[in-house]
């Protein structure tokens, strides 16, 4: 049981910020994130780790996390409308510290808000693409899909995340030297 | 513009074509600017995802753990307890039907209202004297006779007094 104890908390410490880092692009919040994270977490514990080949269970824990994330998204689709029309309306009443503060923040979630432009299946294999460097047949295992709906995803997600970055470029030339500057 | 080597070149950036179909689409890259920028943003696009700024906090990895630990440990035990909603329904129901069963056996739980048991001749009855009690039966082969009490159950009385 301790040396069950042992290894939970090994996997854990490794896979936990890396669950937490692909749910936040995910769902663009961080609370969200650590919770789903942890839920995620709380299932192979209750599974327990020893019934799954070691490297399965880094596949098996961001399957559950896509899923959980699925539902949550749904869930919340309506609400993040309302939400983003609230804060348009509210940015131009807004003093001038506070609208520097606003844009450093978007300036920070910038790639976030490009993110969440794709739909979620982009989204997801892209994001699992990039930051866990699973392989295809990796993303298609853990999202559920063919090899072949996943090579379209991650083609069409960079293509119009492409598109879209080139569009803010255009329209707030400092991005783009924000950029250029972190690319030198 | 789009080139049609353009779904190659997202298969390049992320491994997954042979050798020859590498060198097949990198010689392309050479000579088509729109492969060639295409490719470009296509890595810079992750480097961009790959440095998301991500703030770890130690300190709710550390809670996440131990609520994990907490209520993993706790899950266990109530699951090896835990029965499926139809197996406890139906051990409710064969308990409640054996309680029924049980009480329904026990002698004279049920006639109670049914009347009530006479023995006749009363045994204050005076005018008689019963003999003792006895496992000797040859006295009555001899002719002697005593007295036997009669039981016999009373229909119960209704309001009016009549049975």
């Amino acid at each position: 049981m301790l040396a069950d104890r042992e290894v939970f908390t090994e996997i854990f410490n490794e896979l936990y910020p890396r669950l937490c880092r692909f749910l936040e692009c995910l769902l663009g919040s961080s609370s969200l994130a650590q919770d789903i994270a942890q839920e995620s977490l709380l299932r192979l514990y209750r599974f327990g780790v020893d019934r799954l080949p070691h490297e399965e269970i880094r596949f098996w824990v961001f399957r559950v996390a896509r899923n959980l994330a699925h539902n949550e998204l749904k869930r919340k689709q309506t609400q993040m409308k309302l939400l983003d029309r609230l804060a348009g309306w509210l940015r131009p009443y807004q003093s001038n510290t506070a609208e520097k503060e606003l844009v450093r923040a978007e300036e920070a979630n910038l790639l976030w808000r490009l993110l969440k432009s794709l739909p979620e299946d982009q989204r997801t294999a892209l994001l699992l693409r990039e930051q866990e460097e699973m392989s295809y047949r990796e993303i298609a295992r853990v999202t559920g899909v063919s090899e072949s709906k996943v090579k379209i995803d991650i083609y069409r997600g960079r293509n119009l995340l492409r598109e879209k970055w080139q569009e803010q470029n255009r329209s707030s030339p400092r991005l783009e030297r924000r950029f250029k500057h972190r690319r030198d | 513009m789009n080139c049609e080597w353009m779904t190659k070149v997202s298969l390049l950036v992320d491994g997954e074509l042979s050798t020859s179909e590498s060198d097949q689409i990198r010689n392309h890259i050479a000579l088509c600017q729109t492969c060639r920028e295409t490719y470009d943003e296509f890595l810079k696009l992750r480097e961009e995802i790959q440095d998301y700024p991500y703030q770890r906090d130690p300190l709710a990895q550390k809670r996440a753990l131990n609520n994990i630990l907490r209520i993993g440990n706790e899950t266990v035990w109530r699951n090896r307890l835990a029965l499926p909603t139809p197996v406890f329904a139906l051990l409710i129901l064969a308990a409640f039907l054996m309680g029924i069963l049980t009480v329904s056996l026990l002698p004279g739980w049920f006639n109670d209202k049914e009347g009530t048991i006479s023995i006749s001749p009363t045994p204050n009855d005076k005018s008689i004297t019963p003999l003792p009690i006895t496992t000797d039966f040859s006295r009555f082969d001899r002719g002697e006779r005593t007295l036997i009490y009669v039981v016999k159950k009373r229909a119960p009385v209704n309001s009016g007094g009549q049975r």
